[in-house]
């Protein structure tokens, strides 16, 4: 049975791109998910900088948005990639008991307990669940100038031992929802690389060059736009991408098919300009 | 056998941290998440933003943050030198 959702925003959504809250908010409230903003929440421990610092800080530290989600009779659903690995992959380090266990002679410190009764969801499996003919009736407006390429970004698919929503080879959650929008993804890879977000802070050359090995063949085969679900990858196409190719977020995408206006999304804060 | 390529990548990571080879990136986004809670500042543009858009004020409560606290003082991101 659905319960409802604690809202997982992140860090990155909120703080530098608030832009992409609101077009999912306005999203999630079209389709009728029950959600609230999740109370008490901290950074997930980002994968790539924080929790590689201290793995046992990730564990109790997610462990406890876990435990609050549970206290509070909810799921948690995330709007970013990185957020949705980190918890994702918590949750499932915490079905051993051992593991579990452990985690909880630190929780119970602050008065938390966690039990493994929490289900973790990305925005994409959401709106997958919604379905195609949910997408459909609500879509009113046309979106046929986008010629998309799909980049689901890293963590939304990998490591595939861990995450489910997608294939990671040949992924194509992206282009489904895009269809059932009326727009067309052009380019679909194989095996999607990484867009070099999580080094730009260490090594802003390799992160550069990563950038432009993932984007490289997008234009060529006739993509006028990006589209993916990872905010990390939404900075990299909209501020740090010389060629220049626009992108959008998967919910504003879906918030402009649901006749959102850009106004009220805020599409006016794109550094780059959209068909 | 039986180990991934991650998980020797991680221990390694790890063990540079403890011995304080942490990128100064990674450090201030220590230094900040244990401050605020966050991993990205909450500056005065975040705040207009918001604003504009119609959101919420975006603030970690003090309980939070104590809590947070505690967490890290129990684990090892407690113990390293952040500077």
């Amino acid at each position: 049975m659905s319960r409802p959702y604690y809202l997982f925003r992140g860090c990155l959504i909120p703080t530098r791109l608030p832009f992409l809250e609101r077009s999912s908010l306005y999203v999630l409230d079209k389709l009728g998910i029950e959600y609230e903003l999740m109370q008490g929440a901290t950074c997930c421990v980002e994968p790539i900088g924080l929790r590689s610092l201290a793995e046992d800080t990730w564990l109790v530290v997610t462990a406890r948005m876990l435990a609050l989600a549970e206290k509070a009779g909810r799921d948690i659903l995330s709007l970013c990639n990185g957020c949705y690995l980190s918890l994702e992959e918590c949750r499932q380090e915490l079905e051993d008991e051992t593991t579990r266990a452990r985690v909880n002679e630190v929780l119970v410190d602050i008065g938390l307990h966690y039990s493994g009764n929490v289900r973790v969801k990305h925005f994409a499996e959401i709106v997958r669940e919604a379905g195609q003919e949910k997408i459909v009736l609500l879509t009113t407006a046309q979106l046929d100038r986008f010629r998309f390429a799909a980049h689901p970004g890293c963590h939304m698919v990998r490591p595939s031992s861990k995450l489910h929503i997608d294939e990671s080879f040949a992924p194509k959650v992206l282009d489904e929802i895009a269809s059932w929008c009326g727009s067309e993804v052009v380019v679909s890879e194989k095996w999607p690389k990484c867009c070099g977000g999580g080094i730009a802070g260490v090594d802003e050359k390799v992160s550069t060059r990563m950038l432009e090995d993932a984007t490289s063949s997008f234009r060529p085969r006739g993509a006028n736009c990006i589209l993916t679900p990872c905010p990390f990858c939404f900075v990299q196409f909209d501020i740090r991408q010389k060629d220049g190719l626009p992108v959008l977020f998967l919910s504003e995408m879906l918030a402009l098919a649901f006749g959102a206006t850009p106004e009220l999304i805020g599409l006016k804060y794109h550094r780059t300009r959209l068909p | 056998m039986g180990v991934e390529p991650s998980e020797i990548l991680t221990f390694l990571r790890g063990a540079a941290a403890v011995r304080g080879n942490i990128p100064k990136h990674f450090s201030d986004e220590a230094k900040l998440f244990i401050s605020s809670g966050l991993s990205f500042p909450n500056s005065g543009m975040t705040r207009k933003l918001r604003k504009e858009l119609d959101l919420d004020g975006l603030t970690v409560s003090s309980e939070t943050l104590a809590q947070l606290a505690l967490l890290v003082k129990r684990t090892r991101l407690g113990e390293l030198e952040l500077e």
